[in-house]
């Protein structure tokens, strides 16, 4: 009886701390700002507008490009998928125009996909990294990372 | 007086002596500086798994591995490309290059596909090989290795570059197919990625004007009219 006992709380305690780890994952997601839903569209930006959304404070997306890689041009398909299927809006910024910008300090190659929460990058996409090789291959690996950061909605 | 003969013919020695091997070191010093060599490895990513750029000697690195002797430097683009890079914002034009790099145009050398339709195709006039839908590489013309040969030389190291490290990972297929030695081949990636200190700026702005100094760039063109084509 006592080895049931103690069976059950085991699986009960293994239960409560799963749960507890997805709703603090879920409580870590988060929306974007209002504007980036509704419409699919991906927005050129400069390092002037990048650094008018950080000062806002804002929460959004910027895929960084570079238009004579190859390997930009399958992510933007990807994205453009994205953003088509889930009405979202991404900008987009040339790898070119990153320099001096808070982009820079975090992603050496392009493309890439930055994300930022209240004016501050959170993560991105390493082209350089195993970690996030698979996240570059298809549409549904690169919406696995990204709702591990964001929220969607319907 | 004996004596004396043998010291001076002793000090005339070790003259000599001294004097060879101060110039060994002397005239050996570049050697001496050159860093050794780690083999080609496939860094991580898509850079590694989409273009082969190598993990120890790529665009970060690469200051540390210019100028040696044991090894020729090939950037792989061309001067103006084809392609309408201009459509997707980008630039058609050859911007920069790193000191000691001397251009190869891949695209002359080899059929080109799988561009984005916007920029549609690049060079699309004769080629040196021509890469089948069997993936063999196919000589055109009887020259056509001899080029290969004369320069991405078998025995030396050939470091490779580019872009992107696009056209720089093709090249080096291409040569590893056809018979180059793998761990003498480094795609050391794109000039885009570069910041080191050997930079030659070919694209000028000044006064909202754009120019482009290519006379600055050693350039090996293709004249297919002379060669012999294989039939």
């Amino acid at each position: 009886m006592k080895k049931i006992l103690l069976t059950l709380s085991i699986l009960l305690l293994a239960v409560i701390a799963f749960l507890l780890i997805m709703h603090l994952q879920k409580e870590q997601s988060f929306y974007l700002d209002d504007e980036y839903y509704g419409n699919s569209s991906l927005i050129e930006l400069d390092s002037e507008k990048l650094e008018a959304l950080e000062r806002d404070k804002k929460t959004f997306i910027v895929f960084v490009y570079q238009p004579l890689c190859a390997a930009s041009y399958d992510l933007d398909n990807y994205i453009t998928e994205f953003t088509n299927t889930y009405k979202m809006s991404f900008y987009k910024m040339l790898f070119s125009s990153i320099k001096d910008t808070s982009i820079a300090e975090h992603v050496k190659y392009c493309p890439s996909v930055v994300i930022y929460h209240k004016g501050k990058v959170i993560a991105y996409l390493d082209a350089n990294s195993d970690k996030n090789a698979t996240h570059y291959e298809s549409v549904e690996n690169l919406k696995k990372w990204l709702t591990k950061y964001i929220l969607l909605k319907d | 007086m004996k004596n004396s003969n043998i010291i001076v013919a002793i000090v005339i020695l070790l003259t000599f002596v001294v004097g060879g091997v101060t110039s060994y070191f002397i005239f050996n010093d570049d050697n001496s500086k050159q860093l050794e060599l780690p083999k080609p490895e496939i860094t991580e990513g898509i850079r590694g798994t989409n273009f082969g750029i190598d993990k120890n000697i790529n665009e970060e690195t690469i200051d540390n591995y210019l100028n040696r002797n044991d090894s020729v430097y090939r950037d792989m683009r061309m001067l103006i490309d084809e392609g309408d890079y201009e459509s997707i914002g980008g630039d058609s034009y050859l911007s920069g290059i790193i000191k000691g790099f001397e251009v190869v145009p891949f695209p002359l050398l080899l059929n080109v596909t799988g561009l984005p339709e916007t920029v549609g195709n690049t060079y699309q006039g004769p080629t040196l090989f021509t890469l089948t839908d069997e993936g063999e590489y196919v000589a055109n013309y009887e020259e056509s290795m001899e080029f290969l040969e004369y320069y991405f030389p078998k025995d030396k190291n050939i470091f490779l570059m580019c872009g992107g490290g696009g056209y720089s990972g093709m090249m080096k297929s291409m040569l590893i197919e056809l018979g180059w030695d793998k761990d003498k081949i480094y795609n050391t990636g794109g000039h885009w990625y570069y910041n080191g200190n050997n930079n030659i700026a070919i694209k000028n702005i000044s006064s909202n004007k754009t120019s482009y100094d290519f006379w600055k760039v050693t350039y090996h063109d293709i004249d297919v009219d002379v060669l012999h084509k294989v039939n």
